[in-house]
C-alpha cells in the first residue's frame, strides 16, 4: 500500500513536471534524483515521504529546476537493490541517493552508480567512510546529541540553582561505541562541575525497556538519593519510566534519545523529562544536499541533519505543533 | 524418585549431603544470598526482596516450560522471536482493534500454543533437528513481527492491562504471586504425572519410549505447545510490565533461561527435568544481576563477572554430579557387601 | 503341533535402503512351543522379530493372530495383542530406575494423570524377586546397574504383562551361568503355561535345551527349518556359517 502510493505520487510529479517541461523546454534544467532505499519500513517511509515533499515546494518556488524524483523500494533484499541501481542508471539520474541493505552486500550497486559517473549520497554511511560515497550523510550525528544534551543539562542547572545532578546512566550495548558518548559527554560535563554533577551509578540497558527497568528498580534502593537516570534511547528510558511510575517517584529526571513517538508523547505526559535526536521530518534536506551536489554548490564530504532537538516539558507543544504543520 | 533410603543408612550428613548436591542450585542460591546481605546492606530488604522476586518472573515462567523442552532433549532457540511476536499481537489486538483483554490474553496463549505445535510437527514430521528447526523458526517468527509491525513498539495499552503487573496484594505484585502455582504444577507434572515421566524418559532414550508404545510425536507435539504456552504467558507479563509492546522485548531471555535451567540442574542433554532447581537457578541469576546493581559493581565488570559465575555454577553441575555417582556407586557397593555377609 | 498356531507370519520382507534385511520369510508359533531363530550377525533375526513386535513396519507380507490377520504398525498394536519383546538392545530408558522402566508407557494412575508409584514399585519388586532375587536396587537409574541387572529387567518387564507370545532377542547375553539358569527355568514355565516363545540367541546349545523347533537364517532368507529332537549340531553350524546343510536337504533349505 505504501508502495502504490509512493509510485503514485512519484506518477503525478511526473506528469506535472512533463507538463510544465513542454512549456519550458528552452530555459528549464532537468534533474533526476534516484533513491535506493534498503526497505520503507515506518521510520524510511517517513523520511521518503519528507522528501517528496521538499521535491514539492523545490517544484514549486524554482522556476529555472524540475526535479524528478524516483524510489526504488529493495524490501531489504541486497540483490534487488542491486537490480533496483542498475534499472535507476538506464534512467541516468544526476545524483543517487543511497540507503544500503547491506553495507558489504549492496557495494556493487554503489560501484554500478559510480561507474557510471553517478554522484552517491549515502544515506547510511559506513564507518570509515567508503570511496564510493561522494557526501556522507547523517541523520544522527553523536556530538550534536552530546553537545545537547550537556547544553540542557547546563540550562537545568542555571534554572535550579540549588540542585546537585545525582546521575544514573544506562548505556545500550556494550559492542556499540558510538553511542557511548551519548553518556560519556555528561560524564566530561560532570568532570567540569562535580559540585552540580554526580555519577552514581552506570549500567548496559542492552536497547532492552525490560532490563532499563531491572536496573532502575535496582538503583532506586541502592541509591536513594538519585535523581536523574539518563539514558542511551527512548526505548530504555520507557523502562525507566515504568519504574518510577511504579514506585510513585516524581522527582527523578529521565532522559532518552531518538525523539520517537512515544518518547515524545511521555515527555508531554511528564513521564518522561527529555528526548533528543533529529526530526524525521527534516530529512526532506536529503533533497537539497542532493541539488547542491548536482550543481557543484555543496562541496563538503559530509552533512549532519540539522537541527537537533531537545524536547522536554517546556517546547513539546511548539514541537508537536510544528509537526503537525 | 531416587531412593534416599540407602544413604539414610550411612547416616544423616550424607542423606543432606545427598539432598543438597542434588539440589546444588539451591544451595549456590543461598550462599549468595548470605553473600550478598553481608556485603549490600540494601539486599535483605523487603522491598528489595520484592523487586528481585518481580524481576525473575518472566525469565521463571518461560524457564519452566524450557524445563520440559530440555528434559526431552530438544532445544528451542525460537523462544526469543516467539515472545516478541505474541507480545505485539496481543498489544495491538487490544488497542487497535478493541479486543476485551481477556480475550487477547488467550488468543496469544493460543498462538504460542499454535507456535510451539509448528515447531514440534516440524521436528516429528521432517526428523529435523529442534535445534535447526527453531533457529529457523525463530527467525520467522521475527520477520513475522518485523512485517506486522514495521519495527513501531505498541503503547496506550488498556489500563486493565497494565493492572496485570501494576497489582499488588500487600506489598507483593500480582505477577509473583501468579508464579507460586506455576511453579507447583510444573513441579507436580514433572514428578508426579505419567506425562512427565515420559518426557523424562524420551530425554533419557527415545528409542526405548518408541518401543515402549508411547506416542513421540503427540508427546513432542504437547511438551513444545506447553512451552509455547508458557512463553505467551511471559509475553503478556513482560508486555504489561513494560507497559508496551516492544520489538526487541524478549531477545535477551534465551541465553539466561537456557543458563538458568542447567544450573537448575536439567542437562542440557536432557533426561531429567528438575523445575525446583530450575525456580532457584532463575532466582541465581536474579541475584547476581540485583546484587551487582546495588553493589554498584562496574558496569563492564558486571559482564564478566556474570560469565564468571555461570562458568562457575556449570562446572559445580558437573562436579557434583560425578560426586553424586560416585557416591551411588559406594552405597551400592556398601550393600552388596552388606548382603554378601 | 497339534494346537492351531498363535502367531502366523506369511511371506515377511525387509529392506533398508539397498539391503534387504528380510526376505520373504514365513514363521508360526504354536501355544507353548519354542522357536529358536538362529543365524550369523546381520542374518535379518532382530528385523524379523521387530516387525512382529510393531518396532518396525514389513514392506510386505502379513501377520495373523490366531488365524485373523492382524495390522501391528506400532509397538502398541503388538502389545495389545500379548505380543512382548525383549529388544537386543533391552530398549531400556538409562535415566529411570527399573520401576519406571519395567512400567515405561503402561503406567499404574491414580486419577488417570498421576503416577501409582507405590503400586508400582510393589508390583516390580515382585515379578523381580521371581527372576532374578539378587537383583534388588529397583530404584537406581538403570545406568548404574550390570547388564545382568538390566537384561533382568527387559525380562521382568516382557513376563509381568502376561506374553501370549514372547520375543526374546539374545536374554541371556549378559547374563552369568546362574542367572542364565534361571532363564532357562522361566522359559520353560512360559512354555508350560502355553506361551509361544520365539528364542534369539547365539548359543546354540541353549537352543537345543529349549527350542522345539529351530529357523536359520542367512543373508534374510530362511535357510533351514528343524525339529530339535532329529537336528544335529553339525546340521545346524553348517546352516549358519555356510547357509547350507554339508549334507544338502533342499527340503529344508527352501527359503
Ligand atoms: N535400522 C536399520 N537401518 C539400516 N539397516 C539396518 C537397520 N537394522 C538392521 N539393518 C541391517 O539389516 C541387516 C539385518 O540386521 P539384523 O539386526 O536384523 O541382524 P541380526 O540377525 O539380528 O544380527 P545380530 O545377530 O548381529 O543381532 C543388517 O545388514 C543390518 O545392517
Ligand atoms: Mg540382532
Amino acid at each position: 500500500m505504501v508502495f502504490t502510493r509512493t509510485c503514485f505520487r512519484a506518477f503525478t510529479f511526473s506528469v506535472a513536471l512533463m507538463a510544465s517541461g513542454l512549456a519550458h523546454a528552452e530555459d528549464v534544467r532537468t534533474i533526476k534524483i534516484a533513491f535506493s532505499v534498503d526497505v520503507l519500513d515506518d521510520t524510511q517511509n517517513a523520511a521518503t515521504q519528507a522528501m517528496h515533499k521538499r521535491v514539492d515546494e523545490l517544484n514549486a518556488s524554482r522556476k529555472d529546476v524540475k526535479i524528478e524524483f524516483d524510489v526504488y523500494d529493495a524490501q531489504g533484499s541486497v540483490d534487488k537493490q542491486i537490480s533496483d541501481v542498475q534499472t535507476a542508471l538506464i534512467k541516468q539520474p544526476n545524483v543517487l541517493i543511497f540507503s544500503a541493505v547491506d553495507s558489504v552486500g549492496s557495494l556493487p550497486a554503489m560501484q554500478a552508480a559510480k561507474d557510471a559517473g553517478v554522484p552517491i549520497l549515502d544515506r547510511r554511511p559506513t564507518s570509515p567512510v567508503s570511496d564510493l560515497t561522494t557526501v556522507a550523510f547523517y541523520s544522527s550525528d553523536e556530538n550534536r546529541y552530546s553537545k545537547a544534551t550537556t547544553e540542557w543539562i547546563k540550562g537545568y542547572l542555571k534554572a535550579h540553582p540549588d540542585s546537585v545532578l545525582k546521575i544514573g546512566a544506562i548505556y545500550g550495548a556494550p559492542a556499540q561505541t558510538a553511542q557511548l558518548l551519548r553518556i560519556d559527554a555528561i560524564k566530561a560535563l560532570a568532570a567540569e562541575m562535580p559540585d552540580r554533577i554526580q555519577f552514581v551509578a552506570e549500567g548496559y540497558g542492552n536497547w532492552l525497556t525490560a532490563t532499563a527497568q531491572n536496573l532502575s528498580q535496582d538503583w532506586l534502593l541502592a541509591y536513594p538519593d538519585i535523581n536523574y537516570i539518563a539514558t542511551a534511547n527512548d526505548i530504555m528510558a520507557l523502562g525507566v519510566s515504568n519504574t518510577l511510575i511504579s514506585a510513585g517517584r516524581k522527582d527523578i529526571l529521565v532522559s532518552g534519545y531518538d525523539l520517537t513517538p512515544d518518547g515524545v508523547q511521555r515527555v508531554k505526559d511528564g513521564t518522561q523529562s527529555l528526548t533528543i535526536g533529529t526530526s524525521i521530518a527534516d530529512n526532506g534536506k536529503t533533497i537539497d544536499v542532493a541539488l547542491g551536489i548536482v550543481d557543484g554548490s555543496f562541496k563538503d564530504k559530509t552533512y549532519y541533519l540539522d537541527p537537533v532537538y531537545a524536547v522536554d516539558a517546556g517546547n513539546v507543544d511548539d514541537f508537536l505543533a510544528g509537526k503537525i504543520k | 524418585m531416587t531412593n534416599l533410603t540407602g544413604s539414610a543408612e550411612h547416616g544423616g550428613i550424607a542423606a543432606l549431603r545427598r539432598v543438597l548436591l542434588l539440589n546444588k542450585a539451591v544451595l549456590f542460591a543461598l550462599i549468595l544470598a548470605v553473600v550478598l546481605s553481608v556485603a549490600s546492606p540494601y539486599f535483605l530488604l523487603q522491598q528489595n526482596i520484592v523487586a528481585l522476586l518481580e524481576q525473575i518472573v518472566v525469565m521463571t515462567i518461560v524457564a519452566l516450560g524450557y524445563t520440559l523442552v530440555l528434559a526431552t532433549g530438544e532445544i528451542d532457540l525460537s523462544v526469543g522471536g516467539m515472545i516478541a511476536l505474541i507480545g505485539f499481537v496481543i498489544a495491538k489486538l487490544m488497542t487497535t482493534y478493541g479486543v476485551p483483554v481477556p480475550v487477547a490474553i488467550i488468543a496469544g496463549m493460543a498462538l504460542g500454543a499454535a507456535c510451539g505445535a509448528l515447531n514440534a510437527t516440524m521436528v516429528s514430521r521432517f526428523g529435523l533437528p529442534s535445534f535447526i528447526v527453531t533457529l529457523a523458526t525463530g527467525a520467522l517468527f521475527t520477520g513475522i513481527l518485523y512485517i506486522l509491525s514495521n519495527l513501531v513498539p505498541v503503547s496506550n495499552l488498556p489500563p486493565g492491562f497494565l493492572a496485570i503487573s501494576r497489582t499488588k496484594i500487600g506489598p507483593i505484585p500480582l505477577p509473583v504471586i501468579l508464579l507460586v502455582p506455576v511453579v507447583i504444577g510444573f513441579y507436580v507434572v514433572a514428578t508426579k504425572t505419567v506425562f512427565g515421566q515420559h518426557v523424562i524418559a524420551l530425554g533419557g532414550n527415545p528409542e526405548a519410549v518408541r518401543v515402549a508404545g508411547i506416542n513421540i510425536t503427540r508427546l513432542r507435539l504437547k511438551v513444545f505447545m506447553i512451552a509455547g504456552a508458557c512463553y505467551a504467558v511471559a509475553a503478556v507479563l513482560l508486555t504489561a510490565r513494560s507497559a508496551s509492546a516492544q520489538i526487541g522485548a524478549g531477545s535477551n531471555l534465551l541465553l539466561i533461561v537456557i543458563t538458568a535451567v542447567v544450573i537448575g540442574g536439567t542437562p542440557l542433554l536432557g533426561g531429567k527435568a528438575n523445575m525446583i532447581g530450575t525456580l532457584f537457578g532463575c532466582l541465581i541469576l536474579g541475584m547476581i544481576s540485583n546484587g551487582m546493581n546495588l553493589l554498584g559493581v562496574n558496569a563492564n565488570y558486571q559482564i564478566a563477572v556474570q560469565g564468571l559465575l555461570i562458568l562457575f555454577a556449570l562446572v559445580l553441575d558437573i562436579e557434583s554430579t560425578k560426586l553424586l555417582l560416585r557416591l551411588d556407586k559406594r552405597s551400592m557397593l556398601r550393600r552388596r557387601q552388606a548382603g554378601a555377609l | 503341533m497339534t494346537t492351531a498356531p498363535l502367531v502366523e507370519l506369511e511371506n515377511i520382507s525387509k529392506a533398508f535402503g539397498g539391503v534387504q534385511a528380510v526376505d520373504n520369510v514365513s514363521l508360526t508359533v504354536s501355544p507353548g512351543e519354542v522357536i529358536g531363530l538362529l543365524g550369523h550377525n546381520g542374518a535379518g533375526k532382530s528385523t524379523l522379530i521387530r516387525i512382529l513386535s510393531g518396532a518396525h513396519t514389513a514392506d510386505s507380507g502379513r501377520i495373523l493372530v490366531g488365524g485373523t490377520e492382524a495390522t501391528i504398525t506400532s509397538p502398541k498394536d503388538a502389545k495389545a495383542i500379548g505380543i512382548e519383546t525383549i529388544y537386543q538392545t533391552l530398549a531400556l530408558a538409562d535415566n529411570l530406575d527399573a520401576v519406571s522402566n519395567l512400567f515405561l508407557g503402561r503406567e499404574r494412575r491414580r486419577f488417570g494423570i498421576f503416577n501409582d508409584r507405590r503400586t508400582m514399585v510393589r508390583e516390580t519388586t515382585e515379578i523381580c524377586a521371581q527372576i532374578n532375587p539378587r537383583f534388588t536396587n529397583l530404584q537406581t537409574p538403570v545406568r548404574n546397574l550390570s547388564g545382568g541387572q538390566r537384561q533382568t529387567i527387559a525380562i521382568a518387564r516382557a513376563v509381568y504383562f502376561n506374553a501370549r507370545v514372547l520375543i526374546m532377542d539374545e536374554p541371556t547375553a549378559a547374563l552369568g551361568p546362574g542367572e542364565t539358569a534361571m532363564v532357562k527355568d522361566l522359559i520353560q514355565q512360559l512354555k508350560s503355561k502355553g506361551v509361544g516363545i520365539i528364542l534369539i540367541s547365539h548359543d546354540i546349545e541353549d537352543v537345543f535345551d529349549l527350542a522345539d523347533r529351530m529357523v536359520v537364517m542367512a543373508g534374510g532368507r530362511v535357510v533351514g527349518r528343524l525339529n530339535t529332537h532329529e537336528a544335529t549340531r553339525e546340521q545346524v553350524l553348517s546352516l549358519i556359517i555356510m547357509g547350507a546343510e554339508t549334507k544338502p536337504n533342499p527340503a529344508a533349505a527352501r527359503p
